[in-house]
C-alpha cells in the first residue's frame, strides 16, 4: 500500500493516450500531462514528480532522450516509457542510456498497468525512506562529531 | 606418280608442252619435207635442164659436124678445108664429151634409150658415112662426097635429128614432169600443213576438254558439297580421288565440316544449357518475386499493424474504464432507486423519464454493449499483436541457444497450464547442442504448440516433449493425448486465420506464425493425428545456419537492472 501522494507525469503525443492514463491513474494518484518533450521538461523544472509515463515516438524530443534529461533533472523519479516496437536491440540499448527504466508495451491492458506502476512506486517509496533515513543518519553523525569536538 | 598425282600446274605444263612439242615437231616435219622436196627440186630441175642442154649441144655440135663436114665439102683443098677437118674433130670431141656428160647426169631411161639410139646411129650410119665422105673427099671423089653428103648423111642425118627432137622433147618433158612433180609435192606439203595444223588444234581442243573436265567435275562436286553443307546438310563427306590441289580442297572442305559439326553440337549444347539457365533464372525469378510478395504483404501488415497499435491500446483501456465507470455510475443510480427521501413527485417524474428512455432495457444493454465493446476491442488488439509477430520476422539476430531452456522457460511463463490436476508435462530431453536460432522467435513456436495442445485437451491431459539429434538437425516432439486433429483439418491448420476454435476465441494466426518461424530457420514441422488418440507435433531445425549472421553482442549482459518486460501477447 502506498504511503504518499504521488504525482505521476504522462507525456505522450496524442491526447486520447493522455486521456487514458488519466482516466486510469486520476483515482490514485495526480496526473500531470504533456503533448511533448519540451513541455514535459518544463512541468519538471517547476515540479518534482514520483513518475514520468512516456510515449517513445514523438515529434521532437523522444522517449528515450526525454527520460534520459529526467534523469539528471529528478534522479529518484521512476522512469517508465511505453512503446509498441519490441525491437530487443535498439529497445534495450537506447533504455541502457536512460537507466533503469521499464517498458510498457502497446497495446497494454489498464489491470496490469495498473499494477506495474503500483508496484514502482512502492519500490520508489521504500527507496525515499532509504535516503531519509541515511541522510537522518548522516546529520546525526554529524551533529554527533560536532558535539564529540 | 599416276597422271591424277600430278599437281594442277604440271598437270597445265605438260598438257601445253605436248602441244607445243607436237607443234614443233610438225613444224619441223614440214621444214624438212619442205627443204627436201625443194633441194630435190632444185636437183632435179638441175639434172633435167643440164639433159636439155646436153641434148642441145649434142644438137650443136652434131649441126657443127655437119656444117665442117658441109665446109670440107666445099673445100677440098686450101686452109680451110684443113681447119673444117680440125673443127670436124672437135665438133666429135664435144660430142663425145657431151654424150658422157648427159649419161653421166644419170638422166632416165628413155632419155638414155634415146641416147643409145642417137649413139648407136651415129656409130651404125653417120660415122660410117663421115669417113666415107672424108674418105672421098680425100680420094678427091668429090662427086662420090656429095653424093655421100647430099643424099645418106643428110637424110641420116634427118632421121637422125628427129632422134635429136625426141631426145630435146624428153628433156623438156623431163623439165616440165620435174616442175610438176614439184608443185605436186609443194601441194602435198601444204596439205600436210594445213592437216597438221588442224590436228593440233584438235589436239589442243582434246587437250583443254580433258583439262577441262578434270577441273569441272571435281569442282561441281564441290560446289555441290557446299552447298549442301550451306544448307544445313552436315553429314556430306567429300571424296575426290585426287592428290592435287582439288583433293586438298576436298580434304579441307571435310575438315571444316567436321568442324562445323563439332561447332554445331556444342552451340546445341550451350543452347540446351541456356535454355536450363533460363528455366533455373525464370524460377528463381518466380521466387523472388513471391518472396518480394511476401516481404511487402510483410512490411504492409507491419504498417496496419503498427497504425491499429495505438488507437486499439486505448480503445481497449477504455472500454475497461467505461465498464468501472458505468458499474459506478449504476450504484448512484440505485442507490437513488432505493432512497426513502425522494418525494413521491421527483418520483414518478423519475419514473416518467425512466419509461420515456426505457432505462431497464437501457441499463443493461449498456452494461452489456460495454461488454461487447470491450471483448471486440480485446479480439482487435489481439489479431495485432499477432499481426506484428506475423510481420516482425525480419528483425531479431541469430544466437546459438539451448533449446531446452526456452522450452523450460515458455513452461515458466506459461505455469497456469501445467499446475498438478490440469495438463501433465513430461520431459526427456536428449543430448542436444546449442542450436542457431532466433530465440525469441522459437519461444514463441514452443508456446504457441504447448498452449495448443492444452487448450485441445480442454486444459487437462498429459503433454510430453522430446528432443533428440538426428544427422545434422534437431528434432523436438511435442505429443498430446487429446482429442487429435481429423484428417479433412489437417491440411489446414498452418493456413492463415484458420481456427477450429470458437469465434472470437484466438486470431486463427498461431501456427501459421509458427510455421513461418520454422520455415526461416530452414526447418520442418510435421502434423501426425488420430482422432481419439492424440496428436504430434515435430519440429526440425537445423543445428548450423548456412547464412549465420551472429551478433557481435551476443553475449551482452542486460545493463538496466531493472528492466522489466510487459506483453500482452498471448497465444492461441
Amino acid at each position: 500500500m502506498l504511503k504518499l501522494t504521488h504525482t505521476i507525469l504522462a507525456v505522450d503525443d496524442e491526447p486520447a493516450n493522455l486521456r487514458m492514463l488519466e482516466r486510469l491513474l486520476r483515482k490514485k494518484f495526480l496526473i500531470l500531462k504533456a503533448a511533448n518533450g519540451e513541455e514535459a521538461l518544463q512541468i519538471l523544472e517547476r515540479q518534482e514528480v514520483s513518475m514520468i509515463m512516456t510515449d517513445e515516438r514523438m515529434p521532437g524530443i523522444s522517449g528515450i532522450e526525454l527520460l534520459t534529461k529526467c534523469k539528471t533533472l529528478q534522479p529518484d523519479a521512476v522512469r517508465m516509457v511505453v512503446t509498441a516496437n519490441t525491437d530487443s536491440e535498439t529497445m534495450i540499448n537506447a533504455i541502457r542510456a536512460a537507466g533503469a527504466v521499464r517498458v510498457i508495451i502497446k497495446p497494454w491492458d489498464p489491470d496490469k498497468v495498473m499494477e506495474m506502476v503500483d508496484s514502482a512506486l512502492e519500490k520508489y517509496e521504500s527507496m525515499i525512506e532509504n535516503k531519509k533515513a541515511m541522510t537522518e543518519m548522516r546529520r546525526a553523525l554529524s551533529r554527533l562529531d560536532k558535539v564529540a569536538k | 606418280m599416276t597422271l591424277g598425282a600430278l599437281r594442277l600446274r604440271s598437270k597445265f605444263f605438260l598438257s601445253f608442252g605436248a602441244i607445243l612439242m607436237l607443234g614443233t615437231l610438225a613444224a619441223a616435219l614440214m621444214l624438212v619435207m619442205m627443204l627436201r622436196s625443194s633441194s630435190s627440186y632444185k636437183r632435179v630441175l638441175d639434172t633435167d635442164r643440164r639433159v636439155a642442154e646436153s641434148a642441145l649441144t649434142i644438137e650443136a655440135d652434131k649441126i657443127r659436124i655437119s656444117e665442117a663436114l658441109r665446109g670440107r665439102l666445099l673445100h677440098p683443098y686450101g686452109d680451110f678445108g684443113d681447119k673444117e677437118v680440125k673443127n670436124l674433130a672437135a665438133a666429135y670431141d664435144d660430142l663425145e664429151t657431151a654424150y658422157d656428160a648427159t649419161r653421166r647426169l644419170g638422166p632416165d631411161p628413155l632419155v638414155l634409150a634415146a641416147l643409145d639410139q642417137i649413139e648407136a646411129t651415129d656409130q651404125a650410119k653417120l660415122k660410117p658415112l663421115e669417113q666415107q665422105i672424108l674418105a672421098a673427099i680425100e680420094r678427091q671423089e668429090s662427086a662420090e662426097a656429095e653424093r655421100l653428103y647430099f643424099d645418106e648423111y643428110l637424110q641420116t642425118r634427118d632421121e637422125q635429128q628427129q632422134l635429136l627432137d625426141h631426145l630435146a622433147e624428153l628433156a623438156a618433158g623431163r623439165i616440165t614432169s620435174a616442175v610438176e612433180r614439184t608443185t605436186s609435192q609443194s601441194r602435198l606439203v601444204a596439205i600436210i600443213a594445213v592437216t597438221l595444223t588442224l590436228v593440233l588444234i584438235v589436239a589442243g581442243c582434246a587437250l583443254s576438254y580433258y583439262l577441262a573436265r578434270s577441273f569441272e567435275m571435281p569442282i561441281k562436286t564441290l560446289m555441290d558439297g557446299a552447298r549442301a553443307i550451306a544448307s544445313g546438310d552436315l553429314d556430306v563427306e567429300l571424296t575426290l580421288h585426287r592428290e592435287d590441289e582439288l583433293g586438298e580442297m576436298a580434304q579441307v572442305l571435310n575438315q571444316m565440316v567436321t568442324d562445323l559439326r563439332q561447332l554445331n553440337a556444342n552451340l546445341s549444347d550451350q543452347l540446351r544449357r541456356l535454355r536450363e539457365a533460363k528455366d533455373e533464372l525464370a524460377q528463381t525469378q518466380g521466387q523472388l518475386v513471391t518472396q518480394e510478395k511476401m516481404a511487402a504483404l510483410g512490411r504492409l501488415v507491419a504498417g496496419v499493424a503498427h497504425e491499429l497499435n495505438n488507437p486499439i491500446s486505448f480503445v481497449y483501456s477504455n472500454t475497461v474504464l467505461l465498464r468501472d465507470s458505468v458499474a459506478a455510475l449504476k450504484k448512484v443510480l440505485d442507490f437513488y432507486d432505493a432512497s426513502e427521501d425522494i418525494s413521491e413527485t421527483a418520483r414518478k417524474k423519475v419514473e416518467h423519464l425512466k419509461d420515456e428512455i426505457d432505462y431497464d432495457y437501457l441499463v443493461n444493454d449498456v452494461t452489456q454493449a460495454i461488454e461487447d465493446s470491450h471483448e471486440g476491442a480485446r479480439r482487435v488488439r489481439d489479431i495485432v499483436l499477432n499481426l506484428r509477430t506475423f510481420s516482425r520476422l525480419e528483425d531479431s539476430e541469430v544466437t546459438a541457444v539451448n533449446l531446452t531452456d526456452g522450452i523450460d522457460s515458455t513452461v515458466k511463463i506459461l505455469g497456469q497450464f501445467f499446475r498438478p490436476g490440469r495438463v501433465e508435462l513430461h520431459r526427456e530431453y536428449g543430448p542436444l547442442p546449442k542450436v542457431e536460432c532466433f530465440a525469441g522467435q522459437l519461444s514463441q513456436v514452443w508456446m504457441n504448440l504447448m498452449v495448443n495442445a492444452a487448450q485441445a485437451m480442454g486444459g487437462q491431459g498429459d503433454l510430453w516433449i522430446t528432443t533428440e539429434v538426428q544427422r545434422d538437425r534437431a528434432v523436438l516432439k511435442f505429443r498430446d493425448n487429446g482429442p487429435g486433429i481429423p484428417p479433412d483439418v489437417m491440411g489446414k491448420i498452418f493456413d492463415p486465420f484458420f481456427t477450429t476454435k470458437k469465434v472470437g476465441d484466438g486470431t486463427g494466426l498461431g501456427l501459421s506464425i509458427v510455421h513461418s518461424i520454422i520455415e526461416k530457420h530452414g526447418g520442418d514441422i510435421r502434423v501426425e493425428s488420430e482422432v481419439g488418440k492424440g496428436t504430434v507435433f515435430t519440429v526440425e531445425l537445423p543445428l548450423a545456419r548456412p547464412d549465420a549472421q551472429r551478433n557481435a553482442s551476443a553475449d551482452r549482459p542486460p545493463a538496466a537492472t531493472e528492466t522489466e518486460q510487459f506483453s500482452g501477447a498471448v497465444a492461441d
